[in-house]
């Protein structure tokens, strides 16, 4: 029964985010980004695939961020302002199942953001490696970039769990989505933060607050850890035990999250 | 009616007035303002781990930008002459600052070939004239493009073009050599320049470790046993040559009264079918049997 629930929820959101205007609004800025990947690509003299693979992947990923913290919020924020949680919490819902479907409905339009637009990205970028072959990055691989696109969605689905939980006790959807851009600030630059201040022994105010930064690191999420467009872009492989360590990573933090984010949102004023 | 629109009319006017001065008091101050002001401003000035914090996971992207940037700022400027025609003018660059873009934008991707070959065709040349920092450039990209010998080979034309330093060239040249797909001719003039710096030990080990890699079918193959035996017969010489100096207290004047001396038996073989020659400065030659112009010395083999 809980999983049917979730499922509908679930498949409820998915459909609600593909009826939004807004999803398509996006897609086609992100068809367009993609599109300007032939033009931008031709302004540089080497290293055409770099920059082609590089600029695909980071449409993907700015588009992928919209979607996070637009449509996302909007879709959580809805159903508060318009009372339709009630009329799902009234029903044989719990809130934990809620916000699970609600999150496994968003991560799904990620996942089609994701698919449509890295399949868009790999056109160009495909059509690009074919017209300049002397700059294919030597070792380029497609399953580098297929890993790293599916990197890039995962970083995502973290954006995502740590807006829900924002949400869930933010006093306002502004406030959420503030404080989602924060910690994604933040998480982008907390594995350079660890290593300034663990292999630099002059780091300012932060010298010997290596344990502060050892917890923060532990407490916000390590997204430089997902971004392997580097990786992609150059051709460099990395394991695949890498890969399903960040997987598991990605999916364990989130989990956290939206388990945190339920116990947080029992406590929320929804009237 | 007409009173109502004559209003809006001039209300219209002044505004697009004011607008119009405003923005081409603007423009005009642009332009009055140096060219190169842009670069020695911006966000690439601050220290490489705030660049990279502010770039988040747009690294790459940004690092695309500054290139493009700093191809705006360098080349040719043509303006339309009056009678027809263009005219180049004589741009004043920001040396300083266009350094700081190479390196904000290698410091976003270190692997970036255009930051670092855009740097070479300009930096190291006058009136620029930044060879060291231009090596740290090609430095840093030999580091983090391993698949690829044309940083190295940068490095090591400047070193021996604008550093006068053959046997630092010869080493890096020799360095470039050990890539993938290199290629052959970087050993040969890498031994050759290293040799002339007084690195001969070296040019050998580094040839002996390369050959050990190497097929004898591969391209080049035969012209680095070449360059490897006549490195060997140099050294041979050189030792003697060294032994002599002890001996004697001075160096010797020929290759002549080095075999006479009885510290060298016979010269070694030249695999170019040359005579090895001994300059006034104690250097020894393996492809030039004229260095001793003034003093005539044909050693034979």
């Amino acid at each position: 029964m809980p999983v049917r629930n979730i499922w509908f929820l679930a498949l409820a959101t998915c459909t609600e985010g593909i009826r939004h205007r807004a999803l398509w609004a996006i897609v086609c800025l992100a068809v367009l980004l993609t599109m300007a990947n032939l033009g931008v690509t031709t302004l540089y003299t080497w290293d055409l695939g770099k920059v082609s693979v590089e600029f695909g992947l980071s449409s993907v990923a700015f588009t992928g961020l919209l979607l996070v913290f637009f449509l996302g919020m909007k879709i959580l924020a809805d159903d508060l302002e318009r009372s339709r949680i009630f009329m799902l919490l009234s029903r044989p819902v719990s809130i934990w199942q809620y916000l699970t479907g609600k999150f496994l409905g968003l991560v799904m339009i990620l996942l089609l953001a994701t698919i449509i637009l890295g399949l868009s990205a790999a056109l160009s970028m495909h059509y690009v490696l074919w017209q300049y072959p002397a700059y294919v990055p030597p070792n380029f691989s497609w399953v580098t970039y297929i890993m790293a696109l599916a990197c890039q969605w995962l970083s995502l689905v973290v954006v995502l769990a740590v807006s829900v939980l924002c949400f869930s006790f933010a006093s306002q959807p502004f406030v959420a989505l503030l404080l989602a851009v924060s910690t994604y600030l933040v998480g982008q630059n907390m594995e350079l933060l660890r290593r300034v201040v663990t292999e630099n022994a002059h780091a300012g105010a932060l010298t010997g607050q290596e344990n502060l930064v050892l917890a923060l690191s532990w407490i916000f999420p390590n997204l430089s850890l997902f971004d392997k467009k580097y990786a992609a872009a150059y051709g460099m492989a990395f394991s695949g035990q890498e890969f399903m360590l960040l997987c598991l990573y990605g999916i364990s933090y989130s989990a956290l999250l939206i388990y945190f984010a339920t116990l947080l949102f029992r406590r929320k004023e929804l009237a | 009616m007409s009173r109502r629109l004559t209003a809006n009319l001039v209300v219209g006017l002044i505004l697009f007035s004011f607008y119009a001065t405003s923005y081409s008091a603007l423009l005009q101050q642009r332009s009055e303002v140096s060219l190169t002001s842009s670069s020695s401003s911006g966000i690439w000035n601050l220290p490489p781990v705030a660049l990279l914090a502010l770039a988040g996971e747009f690294k790459g992207l940004m690092a695309d930008y500054l290139t493009l940037e700093v191809g705006a700022q360098l080349g040719t400027e043509l303006v339309r002459n009056p009678a027809g025609g263009f005219r180049v003018v004589r741009k004043h660059y920001d040396w300083p600052g266009i350094h700081r873009l190479f390196v904000a934008s290698q410091t976003l991707d270190p692997s970036f070939a255009q930051t670092y070959i855009v740097a070479q065709g300009w930096l190291p040349w006058k009136p620029a004239d930044m060879v060291a920092k231009t090596q740290e450039i090609l430095k840093i990209a030999t580091k983090n493009r391993d698949w690829d010998w044309q940083p190295a080979h940068a490095m090591g034309f400047n070193a021996y073009y604008f550093l006068k330093q053959p046997g630092e060239a010869g080493k890096i040249f020799l360095e470039a050599a050990k890539t993938p797909n290199a290629p052959p001719f970087l050993t040969i003039l890498g031994a050759r320049l290293a040799q002339k710096g007084g690195e001969t030990e070296a040019a050998i080990i580094i040839m002996k470790s390369m050959l050990a890699d190497k097929n004898s079918e591969e391209p080049g193959y035969t012209d680095m046993i070449e360059r490897l035996l006549a490195l060997e017969g140099v050294l041979v010489i050189e030792q003697a040559a060294n032994s002599y100096e002890k001996a004697r207290g001075r160096k010797p004047s020929s290759l002549t009264e080095l075999t006479a001396s009885g510290l060298l038996a016979a010269l070694p073989p030249n695999p170019y079918n040359l005579d090895y020659c001994l300059d006034t400065a104690g250097v020894i030659y393996f492809d030039k049997p004229d260095c001793q112009a003034s003093i005539p010395d044909r050693s034979s083999r």
